[in-house]
């Protein structure tokens, strides 16, 4: 087999033009993953300022009344991840700032999408476009012809005559054809480690190693699948044909189809139908602007009672403060509610996505590069949890200010000094965990396994059932 | 020495031998002349174990089972590597079959089966037909195969390419080399060969020694069959 | 032969392989999914219309009855009162709406990245919240839809390609191209007649679907811009048509042909946009709109911390007509009237802001377009989009239509106040009219 192999490689390196091709091709890799790096690292950068930007501006606040500060609030900038370079996922077009207010949850808003004219359907040429869309195809040129030229020249009939058999022979030229995409993946990723090297966190290495098996194994896939069908065909151009046919369908097709086909068995309401649901049920809570409504007659008793005091004049706390903090538990239990069905429709579309890889393997593909990039919807959500989880603490701080600080019911006018708002902690977002997030992607795993499986056990019957004359 | 005894062989009901027998014993070199369609390349197959026999037996030196090792085979084209030379090409079939030899070896096998030294390094890709057969040949030879099954092997040669094929193929038989070729080419076939085989639609209907026939007299007994 | 009949013959070659006729049929049948796709959008957008306006009438009849009833507002929130300008405008529902494009069913573009109505308030700008896309989950909107525009763009390219990959090729492989070359003489035209088979049985295709949206939306779409989107698809069929040509007469088989079609699709689909798109993001990475949230949150925060007289010397200083106002003549400055109406200098503040974003944006447009003359998809893809007005500069004129919207808002916010208005139904319903206007 070792024979075969060499032999095939050597095929290739004394082939002028795939040589030329070859080695264009490496080093666009690199320059692409590097371009990928610097891209990366500008948009990390000017998160970084924006968000420095932000927080001084909040610790030059000299005095202020809490309420104010908490309407004044804080933005929140979604940070990119280090293999975002890789694969930017669903960054492009997600929004980018989220404002941290009280009272409100805000939307994650300004996509880079929507800023210019539409340039890429496919997304930009990052390290993930060609390890998605060109690799495969590269791979597939090099594999429709490499049985079919064997068998259609007679030299098949030499090779088992000299005593080698079908299974060798077909599994030796796999194995030689998917070493070039492994290759690829890899000098791209060490691109990545000499360029972006002293970023890695500790997450890194089993992310790599997710996302090497994933490519490595959809590599086998496609490669596998086109020696297979240049076995089955007796002509060269239909099985090209018909490999294309399934390319397409694999990676511009049914990805599309089956992403609008799972948001319609899962639908998400219109912004109109949630915002009406969200305003319905947050009417029945406090309203913490309105002095007579019911519910805050209540909370008032509660309180006079808890101090033993007759009117607000008497408490030694701001009520207003209380209020407002009951005002803001109340939405957040209407946020989550509202917004944790929501994640789970979008989570349950993301399931159903993910079963298609049983006729897609490319999708699984796709979801476990964005998984492995940490660009995915589970990252996407878990950085709105977070930054949600965070204003709460935030805007609870400030409600507590209000109300414990020293200033009595009414009294709108009294300020916080700058010290306090300087002690109140900053936003930092906590990548999640790759572990965290691994046992979401086993389906996608296992459906990659299982093709690579099915593929080779085709091939290795297929190479004791086909006739080779 | 190869035996095919009350061959039969149909595809999609359409017969392709039928109760073919033939005996080539070593030293031999036997001409298996037909149309197109008779059953030469199905012979061959079913020797070369690529085909298996709806009925009848084959041997070859006495065993039922194909053993690769023992058979050497030059298609009509031998289609080499184009990007491996001479040399690298009957290296690279060599280890194929197991076989590890120096390269003083493999030059030597080259050299016996007539191809020139300057050739040894050039890519086969600049080769002539002639001088790929050659190496097809040489690569059996390193074989050591006792048994060379030649599919159309002079088709395309010039006439010198083509005898020195036949000479080649001689020597080979002189060695103890057990030689079936299929072929149309009826003046090749009296030159090369010891006995000669007419097939028709997978018959086999005439049977004779080249030493009794000159070529003329082959042709006129071939069209002969041919026409009836 | 004639070119007439090696075109008949060209239908023998289409309808007799299998292969052909399925990568057809699966276009066909593709156009149908991507129209339907185009119109549950178009229908969708024109539901939450509805049901936006629907609501509209209903807050309008509610105010109005509370005039009609004498009261100034609902009994829970005494401090409303409709008798105020301020607070009459504030319940007078304004909605600026972006009507879905009449072609939208045959270009989606990029109309799932914005939002496309907008409630008008004293607070609004137009990089507002609510001004973003619908709820979608991001991995489909990376995945992206298929819309009409996009078969056309990039799959009827594909589509080409399965169609012609092997003419002339197929009788290279088979070693039988030199005969045709005695037969017919000028493979040439051999070659450019069999072409055109496959351009005229696509572009009919096409065309009848695009014919069939504007029968569809016959009554709000303008026959001039269809016409216009099938020239534009006729045009880049003819250039891959063209291509096809050149690849077909350098042919050295099917093989090779397929190989190098596939090659100038990924190129000029995939991998020119793609770098031009990683060299815009790098030239102009994504605007975190910092400018913008300063104009909103610290510098609007320094404005409500200025004097009263400052202030309201800062609105007089946008509308000069308010010194003939009432509260304009008075000697003392309302903190009341004032504070209703300071927004009017974080509204002019925001416009400029904005301006300068649009500007950044526009630098990047221009880099996008200055590519055209190497990058024709992006070219082609934008101007389709233009056409159905889904691209860049349709949101970005429906946000001019919002400003305008808050400017007459605005306007008449500080006028009003300023004239100490008192408003009755009368005054209420003209409001409507002048803001719907």
């Amino acid at each position: 087999m070792i024979e075969i192999f060499l032999n095939e490689w050597k095929g290739f390196y004394r082939n002028r033009l795939m040589a030329v091709v070859a080695l264009l091709f490496v080093a666009s890799l690199a320059l692409v993953t590097w371009l990928g790096v610097v891209q990366n690292q500008k948009q990390i950068e000017s998160q970084l300022k924006a968000h420095r930007h932000i927080r001084a501006q909040w610790d030059e606040l000299e005095t202020m009344n809490p309420h104010k500060a908490a309407h004044f609030g804080s933005y929140a900038f979604k940070p990119n991840t280090i293999l975002n370079s890789l694969d930017e996922g669903v960054n492009a077009v997600t929004g980018k700032v989220l404002r941290l207010e009280g009272h409100t949850q805000h939307d994650l808003v300004y996509s880079e999408a929507s800023q210019s004219l539409l340039v890429s359907k496919f997304g930009k040429l990052m390290p993930s476009l060609l390890f998605q869309f060109v690799i495969p195809l590269f791979l597939i040129f090099l594999a429709f012809n490499t049985y079919a030229k064997e068998r259609d020249s007679g030299r098949l009939k030499l090779l088992l005559i000299q005593g080698t058999s079908l299974q060798k022979i077909l599994f030796s030229k796999i194995l030689s054809i998917w070493i070039i995409g492994v290759l690829c993946l890899i000098i791209s990723i060490l691109t990545q480690v000499v360029f972006n090297g002293n970023a890695f966190h500790a997450d890194f290495p089993l992310r790599m190693i997710l996302m090497i098996s994933s490519y490595s194994l959809y590599y086998l896939i496609i490669t596998t699948l086109t020696v297979l069908l240049s076995a089955i065909f007796s002509s060269a151009s239909v099985s090209l044909s018909t490999t294309i046919a399934i390319w397409v369908l694999w990676t511009i097709f049914l990805p599309k189809i089956v992403g609008n086909a799972v948001e319609k068995l899962s639908p998400l309401p219109t912004r109109v139908e949630f915002q009406k649901a969200m305003d319905e049920d947050r009417s029945k809570g406090i309203d913490g602007h309105n002095p007579s409504g019911e519910r805050k007659k209540e909370l008032e008793k509660e309180i006079l009672a808890k101090y033993k005091v007759d009117s607000l004049s008497q408490l030694p706390i701001n009520f207003d403060g209380i209020v407002m903090q009951a005002d803001e538990e109340y939405g957040n239990m209407v946020w989550d509610k509202h917004f944790g069905k929501l994640y789970q429709q979008m989570q349950s579309q993301k399931r159903n996505y993910q079963f298609s890889g049983i006729i897609n393997p490319f999708a699984s593909l796709q979801n476990l590069s964005m998984g492995a990039a940490g660009t995915d919807m589970f990252h996407h959500l878990d950085f709105l949890k977070q930054a949600e989880e965070y204003r709460r603490v935030f805007i609870k701080t400030l409600n507590d200010k209000m109300a414990y600080g020293g200033s009595k019911t009414g009294d709108w006018d009294w300020k916080a000094d700058s010290e306090f708002f300087k002690s109140v902690k900053d936003f930092e977002y906590k990548p999640i965990s790759i572990k965290t997030i691994f046992p979401k992607y086993l389906t996608d795993i296992l459906v990659l396994v299982l093709w690579a499986v099915v593929m080779l056990t085709l091939v290795n019957y297929t190479s004791k059932r086909i006739s080779i004359l | 020495m190869i035996l095919l005894q009350n061959v039969h062989k149909s595809f999609k009901g359409q017969k392709a031998l039928d109760n073919l027998s033939i005996e080539v014993k070593a030293g031999e070199i036997y001409g298996l002349l037909g149309a197109n369609g008779a059953g030469k390349s199905t012979t061959l197959n079913l020797l070369l174990g690529f085909l298996k026999p709806d009925a009848g037996a084959i041997s070859i030196d006495s065993k039922n089972v194909v053993n690769c090792n023992m058979i050497g085979y030059i298609p009509e084209n031998v289609n080499l590597y184009p990007y491996l030379s001479g040399l690298e090409n009957l290296d690279y079939f060599c280890k194929l079959a197991g076989l590890k030899y120096s390269k003083t070896e493999l030059y030597r096998f080259l050299l016996e089966c007539g191809l020139q030294a300057e050739a040894h390094h050039q890519r086969t890709e600049t080769y002539s037909k002639g001088m790929r057969q050659k190496v097809g040949i040489a690569i059996a030879y390193a074989k050591k195969a006792k048994v060379y099954l030649l599919d159309e092997p002079a088709s395309g040669l010039d006439p010198l390419a083509s005898n020195e094929l036949s000479e080649l193929l001689k020597k080979l038989a002189s060695d103890g080399a057990t030689i079936l070729m299929a072929s149309h080419d009826i003046f090749r076939v009296r030159e090369t060969c010891n006995r000669i085989g007419i097939l028709k639609h997978g018959k086999l209907v005439k049977e004779l020694h080249a030493n009794e026939v000159s070529s003329n007299e082959l042709e006129s007994i071939y069209l002969n069959f041919m026409h009836n | 032969m004639s070119a007439l009949n090696i075109f008949l013959f060209e239908f023998k070659h289409f309808s007799r392989s299998r292969d052909k006729v399925l990568a057809y049929m699966f276009f066909v049948l593709a156009c149908i999914y991507a129209l339907y796709n185009g119109f549950s959008l178009y229908n969708k957008q024109q539901a939450t219309i509805s049901s936006i306006e629907q609501k509209k009438q209903e807050d309008i009849l509610k105010i109005k009855s509370w005039y009609d009833e004498g009261k100034k507002g609902p009994e829970d929130r005494p401090w409303i009162d409709i008798t105020n300008p301020s607070w009459a405008l504030w319940n007078a529902p304004t909605y600026t709406i972006k009507q879905p494009s009449p072609l939208l069913p045959l270009g989606i573009g990029q109309a799932e990245q914005y939002g496309f109505y907008k409630k008008i308030t004293n607070w609004s700008s137009t990089y507002d919240n609510d001004m973003v896309e619908e709820l979608a989950n991001p991995e489909r909107l990376v995945n992206g839809n298929i819309d009409f525009a996009f078969l056309i763009l990039f799959l009827l390219p594909l589509l080409w390609i399965i169609l012609t990959y092997n003419i002339n090729g197929f009788e290279i492989d088979s070693h039988f191209n030199k005969l045709i070359a005695i037969q017919i003489r000028n493979t040439k035209s051999w070659i450019l007649a069999r072409l055109m088979f496959y351009v005229l049985l696509l572009w009919l295709t096409v065309t009848i679907f695009m014919l069939v949206v504007g029968v569809i939306n016959g009554s709000v779409v303008s026959y001039s811009k269809l016409f216009s989107l099938i020239f534009l698809a006729t045009t880049y069929l003819l250039i891959w048509a063209l291509i096809s040509l050149v690849i077909i007469l350098k042919s050295k088989g099917s093989s090779f042909q397929a190989f190098t079609m596939i090659s100038v699709w990924l190129v000029f689909c995939v991998i020119i946009p793609g770098a031009l798109h990683l060299y815009a993001s790098i030239q102009y990475p994504p605007n975190l709109m910092t400018d913008y949230l300063d104009t909103n949150r610290k510098e609007a925060n320094e404005i409500y911390e200025l004097p009263l007289d400052t202030l309201a010397k800062r609105i007089v200083n946008l509308y000069p007509e308010l010194v003939k106002t009432q509260h304009g003549q008075d000697s003392v400055a309302d903190e009341l009237i004032v504070n209703n109406t300071v927004r009017a200098i974080n509204n002019q503040m925001n416009k400029k802001t904005i301006e300068k974003i649009e500007q950044e944006n526009e630098k990047k447009n221009e880099l996008i377009k200055t590519s055209y003359w190497f990058n024709p998809v992006s070219f082609f893809q934008n101007k389709w989009n233009s056409i159905t007005e889904t691209d860049y500069y349709a949101y970005k004129a429906y946000r001019k239509n919002v400003q305008k919207a808050i400017d007459k808002k605005m306007e008449l916010l500080v006028l009003e106040c300023w004239d100490k208005r008192k408003v009755d139904k009368s005054t209420y319903e003209n409001y409507l009219q002048l803001l719907t206007k």
